[in-house]
């Protein structure tokens, strides 16, 4: 009986892990195939996917093609700023709902479903309205500023998704006992709250930046004055000679760095148990 | 506290990074312009000469072009859009006038004479303003050619059709004998242009009778949308086209002579020349040419600049050398002229391993004559006209009628 | 924590200026016929609204709907139990699987859809036709926004009360029917959010559509930006809006029948 259980436990165990790894290899392929490319001499040719022989010229392309290194330093400015103004605004932000009445919350709940229920391509268009008004005032507006404004909007909702259900769970009564104590109500919010929400906060602000790095549609509408971003250089030069395989080093030089980082935290947190224990 | 304060140093330190590497003291010329549509290294001698940096920024269709110039994002010095383009942004005081009379630019001085013939019969009749005088000092022209079609030479059929048929070729199936796989550029205009070129038409004209309306007529719209739905298109692309040609993929395309040469001297450089090129173009006799002019938008701020780098590109010496690095059809009488020379010369269009895999410039001229005169060949050659808001959006709507959801 | 009520204003004037305005003066463009978005020279016109009538818009939104009906199916369908099994199962590094799945998030989208192309396109695939294919595009849709639907399913399945499911286990009630009863409904606001999250770009993305469907496949997000490439804002701030509806339509639609199957 016991030995019959365990053989469909074990088989039961194989499909998820089957189930797993193959959900897994499909959202891998690309990224493999981005590999694949970043050492290809003949990334670029005519007849796709070709080898043309191992190189590393491709990692060298990322500083050496101005285009290619412009666009990724631009991403990163936007992405980097916009996900640290993101977070301090969302942050704040759900401090001021958490304190609202419930009428006022309403209404905050649903404007701020309005960038989130938004699709990309009607929230882009809209930003690019409304600073096309503004353009007879500010002329050079669109590039960092417009496109910095927009990665702001759409990504605040996520980190208040993140941190506004978080705050609703934490105990207000250590607050409530500093604010008694004759801790001002500032510093006790900065000292009791925000400490209690440093998880929320961080997994909002990663979600923030990844959704920031790889946004296409939105920075394709709020580009400008030269500025324009990592994705929208590979929507517009994919098909062309002169695009740089340099793309795909470097992508794949960032999920390298990435894996890295998360092997080395998981090595680093699973020791750090063992030493608990 | 401390962690925050390092994370705020590392990304002020980022910013400053790289702004001095995106923002250079220098002066900047903002030009807009096609994908590899002009040689870099010829941005980077300019650069040199002048002490400036030239940003490039590139689109991919003429509306897009259109779009960024009248949006007025970006303070653009020198656009390069294709001909109806200009003739609209000219319409709509959006250029300014090239500094033709300044003594500080030769070969300005000389726009009237330097450009080859049959392209500056077709500027005369097209490229002008409402009193039926041509606006020639308000554009240069960079490259031309002509709406033809690329073709693999691999299905003996193939080249047959496309040689008698012209654009026909590209909506009636039943000229072959086998099926054929066909290629349709993206552009709406472009679509509704290559129906009526099919059918041995003005491609500007909005009705049967030949009118030129605002809008298209319904009877046309219909035809239209039934000759698409009829001839289902293999492919809608861009810069994809002419490579799925050259790769066997499709067997031809609707597109512009530029396109061609382009992919003929990249398959000659991505394997070090070749011993047989298995596709080949043809320009119908019954087509519409095209050119791109530099212009400088209202918009600009470096106006001096502008007309420097205008001079730049049409000094002989550096239009040979565009040419040579991009493949379309040259506009100046002087690089025409260059080209006959270095091949009386013996020069090589491709320098590759071995004889049989190289090609010299006098086979290449010898083959493909329509690189020096597009519209060797043609009999009727138009040129786009620019359309309403209308017109251009009815095209849109008829182009949409391919997605081949249900299929 | 009343006293932090202002925290709230600022972002709700943010809010009203790039969300509730440009809604507002996009619905007042519908009625203008004018040149780019400059408003001089505009008129009162209906003429964005008389092309509403061709066939071919509603079309295009019917299509829309169904790559992403398909792509929303099939995430949760490979979704869900990806999140169920890494987030029940025994495994040290749990973090890390989720953080393998959600990797792919950090090659770029666009290089990703690229490679998809260069990969359909290639000697390997050259019997298959796949590019320009409507399933290429909902496959690629599919891998794409995987990691959208499994990231909010685990978040929810990690929180949910294990003691819940083990009180289940002990009263002697089938594992299967656990699932169903128990775990199915308390995550069900996971997979809610992450089918949202998938939905949106699905139906308005133009990118997939535009690579992998060879131009073939006419998505309203094609539409969008080709109109709004000619610079008319005055039919592309009505398909803008149109889409809007459709969309919030949709989600209302989906979140109503979400209620009522709530209280089983």
């Amino acid at each position: 009986m016991l030995e019959k259980k365990s053989f469909k436990t074990i088989l039961w165990n194989i499909f998820k892990v089957a189930f797993v790894s193959l959900a897994l290899f499909a959202t891998f392929v690309p990224t493999l195939i981005i590999f694949y490319q970043s050492f290809n001499r003949t990334a670029n040719s005519i007849v796709p996917l070709s080898w043309g022989g191992f190189t590393f010229k491709n990692y060298v392309e990322i500083f050496t093609n101005r285009r290619l290194y412009i666009s990724i330093l631009d991403s990163l400015l936007v992405s980097l700023w916009s996900t640290v103004i993101a977070t301090v605004f969302g942050v704040f932000a759900s401090i001021g709902i958490h304190a609202l009445s419930k009428k006022a919350r309403k209404t905050m709940d649903f404007l701020n479903e309005i960038p989130m229920m938004n699709s990309e391509i009607v929230t882009g268009i809209s930003i690019m309205i409304l600073f096309s008004l503004l353009k007879p005032l500010f002329p050079e507006i669109f590039g960092f500023t417009t496109m910095f404004i927009a990665h702001v909007f759409f990504t605040v909702p996520y980190v208040i998704l993140m941190v506004l259900p978080k705050l609703e769970q934490t105990d207000n009564a250590l607050y409530e006992a500093a604010v008694d104590l004759g801790c001002p109500p500032l510093k006790s919010l900065f000292k009791i709250i925000i400490p209690s929400l440093k998880t929320a906060i961080l997994m909002g602000a990663l979600i923030a930046f990844t959704l920031s790095i790889d946004d296409f549609v939105i920075s394709f509408y709020t580009q400008g004055n030269g500025f324009s971003n990592f994705s929208n250089y590979v929507y517009s030069s994919y098909s062309k000679k002169n695009f740089s395989s340099g793309a795909y080093a470097f992508n794949a030089l960032l999920t390298f760095v990435t894996l890295f980082i998360v092997f080395a935290y998981s090595l680093f947190t699973n020791k750090k148990k063992e030493g608990k224990k | 506290m401390k962690k925050i304060l390092l994370l705020l140093f590392v990304l002020v330190s980022f910013t400053v990074f790289s702004c001095l590497v995106i923002l250079t003291p220098m002066d900047t010329l903002y030009l807009l312009n096609w994908g590899e549509y002009i040689d870099p290294d010829l941005l980077e001698e300019f650069g040199k000469l002048y002490n400036c940096q030239v940003i490039e920024e590139t689109v991919t269709s003429s509306e897009t072009m259109y779009q960024k110039i009248t949006e007025k994002n970006t303070p653009y010095d020198v656009a390069i859009p294709g001909d109806y383009v200009i003739t609209q942004l000219y319409n709509e005081g959006l250029l300014r006038k090239i500094d033709v009379d300044n003594i500080k630019y030769p070969v300005l001085n000389e726009y009237q004479t330097i450009f080859t013939d049959s392209l500056k019969d077709l500027t005369n009749t097209y490229m002008v303003d409402s009193s039926n005088k041509p606006f020639d000092t308000y554009y240069m022209p960079y490259f031309w050619g002509a709406y033809s079609i690329i073709y693999s030479t691999q299905k003996s059929d193939v080249e047959n059709v496309v040689l008698n048929n012209g654009f026909e070729a590209l909506y009636n199936r039943s000229l072959y004998n086998e099926s054929v796989k066909i290629g349709m550029y993206d552009t709406a205009r472009w679509v509704v242009a290559s129906y009526l070129l099919a059918q041995n038409k003005n491609p500007n004209i909005t009705d049967y009778n030949n009118n030129i309306n605002d809008d298209l007529s319904s009877e046309l719209v219909n035809n239209c949308k039934d000759a698409l739905l009829n001839v289902n298109f293999d492919e809608f692309g861009n810069d994809s086209l002419k490579r799925n040609v050259a790769l066997g993929s499709l067997d031809m395309c609707y597109t512009q002579l530029g396109d061609f040469f382009d992919v003929l001297f990249l398959k000659y450089d991505q394997d070090n020349g070749a011993e047989n090129i298995n596709f080949n173009v043809s320009v119908p006799s019954n087509t519409a040419a095209f050119f791109d002019g530099m212009v400088i938008p209202t918009t600009t701020k470096n106006y001096d600049l502008a007309n420097k780098f205008i001079e730049f590109m049409l000094e002989p010496t550096h239009a040979y050398q565009n040419a040579n690095a991009i493949g379309y059809c040259p506009t100046l009488k002087s690089v025409c002229d260059m080209y006959h020379e270095d091949a009386l010369a013996g020069e090589y269009y491709y320098e590759g391993e071995t004889e049989a895999k190289s090609l010299t410039l006098t086979d290449f001229l010898d083959k493909y004559p329509m690189y020096l005169d597009p519209l060797y060949n043609s009999t009727n050659a138009y040129l786009l006209e620019p359309k309403s808001a209308n017109y251009l959006l009815t095209c849109e709507q008829i182009y949409i009628v391919v997605s081949s959801i249900d299929n | 924590m009343n006293r932090f009520k202002g925290f709230a204003i600022p972002y709700f004037i943010w809010l009203i200026v790039l969300a509730f305005l440009p809604i507002v003066v996009m619905i007042a463009f519908t009625f203008l016929s004018m040149n780019g978005s400059s408003l001089e020279g505009a008129s009162f016109s209906f003429e964005a609204y008389n092309r509403l009538i061709d066939p071919s818009i509603a079309k295009l939104i019917w299509n829309s709907l169904i790559v992403a009906f398909w792509t929303v199916f099939f995430c949760v369908l490979i979704g869900y139990p990806c999140a169920y099994f890494v987030s029940f199962s025994k495994l040290k590094n749990k973090l890390l699987i989720l953080l393998l799945l959600i990797l792919p998030m950090w090659s770029n989208s666009m290089l990703r859809i690229v490679s998809w192309l260069r990969l359909f396109t290639s000697k390997y695939f050259v019997g298959f036709n796949l590019a320009g294919s409507m399933e290429a595009v909902i496959f690629v849709s599919v891998t794409t926004y995987l990691p959208f639907m499994i990231f909010p399913i685990y978040t929810i399945l990690e929180k949910l009360d294990r003691g819940l499911i083990e009180a289940s286990n002990d009263l002697g009630v089938p594992k299967f029917k656990t699932f169903l009863k128990v775990t199915l409904p308390l995550s069900i606001s996971g997979v809610y959010s992450g089918i949202i999250m998938v939905f949106l770009p699905a139906a308005t993305g133009f990118a997939i559509s535009q690579t992998i469907g060879l131009g073939k496949i006419r998505l309203i997000g094609n539409l969008l930006q080709s109109v709004f490439e000619k610079n008319n804002y005055n039919f592309g701030s009505l398909i803008s809006v149109l889409v809007s509806l459709v969309i919030t339509l949709v989600i209302l639609l989906f979140s109503k029948f979400n209620k009522e199957k709530k209280p089983c």
